[in-house]
């Protein structure tokens, strides 16, 4: 390198690789980006709705409803992604079965190629705002024993149904799939009702085990 | 199912060549933006922009990479003369990007950046991506869609000319 080209070189702007909180946030962007594509792909394939639930096992809630940041850390390391809502609670099943807090994590992801970006990040941000500022407290709170074990109870057929055409034994049913299945279909059908799940917008939510000794025991 | 399967491969291709230039087309855009939080959006839009022209993506890897700045030059060249896109994802950057301090740059670096503005467009991105950026010269012309002799051409007239320009900063670099 000649002089001329040293003089230049020293001229540049200072580099922002340089700074590790800062190239450390590019990477997290991309790998963002290159997580709500895939989403976007997967969700773009045809499905009766853009909702995406990944339910592990997972059940609960006590006391409270939906809330933007009541997740810890460890949860959102869990996720992979950080929720713009948290549906906790608890449910008193009336027989001496013991669950405890259940949590189902949901966020809004813009879905691109329906229509324009522009429009998929704006219905997005809209949505968004609606799912973690909506009161979905009472919805919740509104889950009787008795819809728990009428969910439980189709979870239970679903798979002996699955078993007899497949011959494979699925994994066993438990309470805390049942729930957090139950706290997801209603949330996210009012978010339907409120026309933000549309074209644009995608609707993901998981779940964890919920706590409680009874939560994933089979009966 | 095959050309499904070619898409597929193409897209892991894009997205680990994206990832692992992330830091380095941040850099490539904040030395060229007014305003510095603007290139947390336009790493993002570099993203969208090759998903959408992933068919033409080359087969070796660092040809990927030198493709991927090729997008970020069309990406910026859009944005300059439209307004930067805001993404929902990018703004936890954009604050990482608030937090860097202001660069008060010397005299002499002001004064061989305005030289280099003098230069003809093409003469004084060659530069940057070279001088700056760290590029080769064969490298830069893949980015700026250039063939390499060209590129070298066009190399050799920006340096005769920054020469002049810059004549008193290479007599105080000559100095003892």
């Amino acid at each position: 390198m000649d002089l001329i080209e040293e003089v230049v070189r020293r001229a540049a702007p200072p580099s922002l690789a340089d700074r590790s909180e800062v190239s450390a946030g590019a990477t997290a962007l991309a790998l963002e980006m290159v997580a709500t594509r895939a989403g976007a792909v997967q969700r773009s394939r045809p499905r009766p709705r853009h909702v995406v639930a990944a339910f592990l096992l997972g059940l609960g809630l006590l006391g409270g409803g939906v809330t933007a940041a009541v997740a810890g850390p460890a949860l959102f390391s869990w996720l992979g992604w950080i929720p713009d809502a948290v549906a906790q609670r608890t449910f008193d099943l009336g027989d001496g079965t013991d669950i405890e807090l259940c949590e189902v994590s949901l966020r809004v992801i813009a879905q691109y190629g329906t229509v324009s970006n522009s429009e998929a990040d704006q219905q997005a941000e809209e949505a968004r705002a609606f799912l973690a500022t909506h009161d979905w407290d009472p919805l919740i709170a509104a889950i009787t024993a008795s819809d728990i074990e009428d969910a439980y109870a189709i979870d239970v057929e679903r798979r002996e149904q699955s078993e007899l055409e497949s011959g494979i034994a699925p994994p066993a049913a438990t309470y805390s799939g049942a729930v957090t299945r139950l706290m997801f279909t209603l949330i996210s059908a009012e978010f339907e009702r409120a026309g933000f799940l549309r074209d644009g917008v995608s609707l993901e939510a998981a779940a964890g085990p919920c706590s409680g000794p009874d939560a994933d025991t089979p009966r | 199912m095959r050309s499904r399967e070619i898409r597929t491969v193409q897209q892991e291709r894009l997205e680990q060549a994206y990832v692992a230039n992330a830091p380095d087309l941040l850099n490539y855009f904040g030395r060229r933006v007014l305003i510095l939080v603007d290139a947390a959006d336009l790493v993002s839009e570099t993203f969208v922009v090759a998903c959408r022209r992933k068919e033409h993506l080359p087969t070796g890897d660092e040809q990927v990479r030198m493709w991927l700045f090729g997008v970020a030059k069309h990406v910026l060249a859009n944005t300059t003369r439209g307004s930067t896109r805001r993404f929902e994802l990018a703004s936890k950057l954009r604050e990482h990007l608030l937090t860097v301090p202001v660069e008060h740059p010397s005299t002499e670096a002001l004064d061989i950046r305005q030289a280099l503005g003098r230069l003809p467009s093409d003469q004084s991105e060659l530069v940057k991506l070279v001088l700056w950026d760290g590029f080769s010269v064969p490298e830069a012309a893949i980015i700026l869609e250039v063939s390499e002799s060209t590129a070298r051409g066009r190399y050799q007239r920006a340096r005769t000319r920054l020469g002049e320009l810059l004549s008193d900063y290479q007599l105080n670099a000559s100095k003892p």
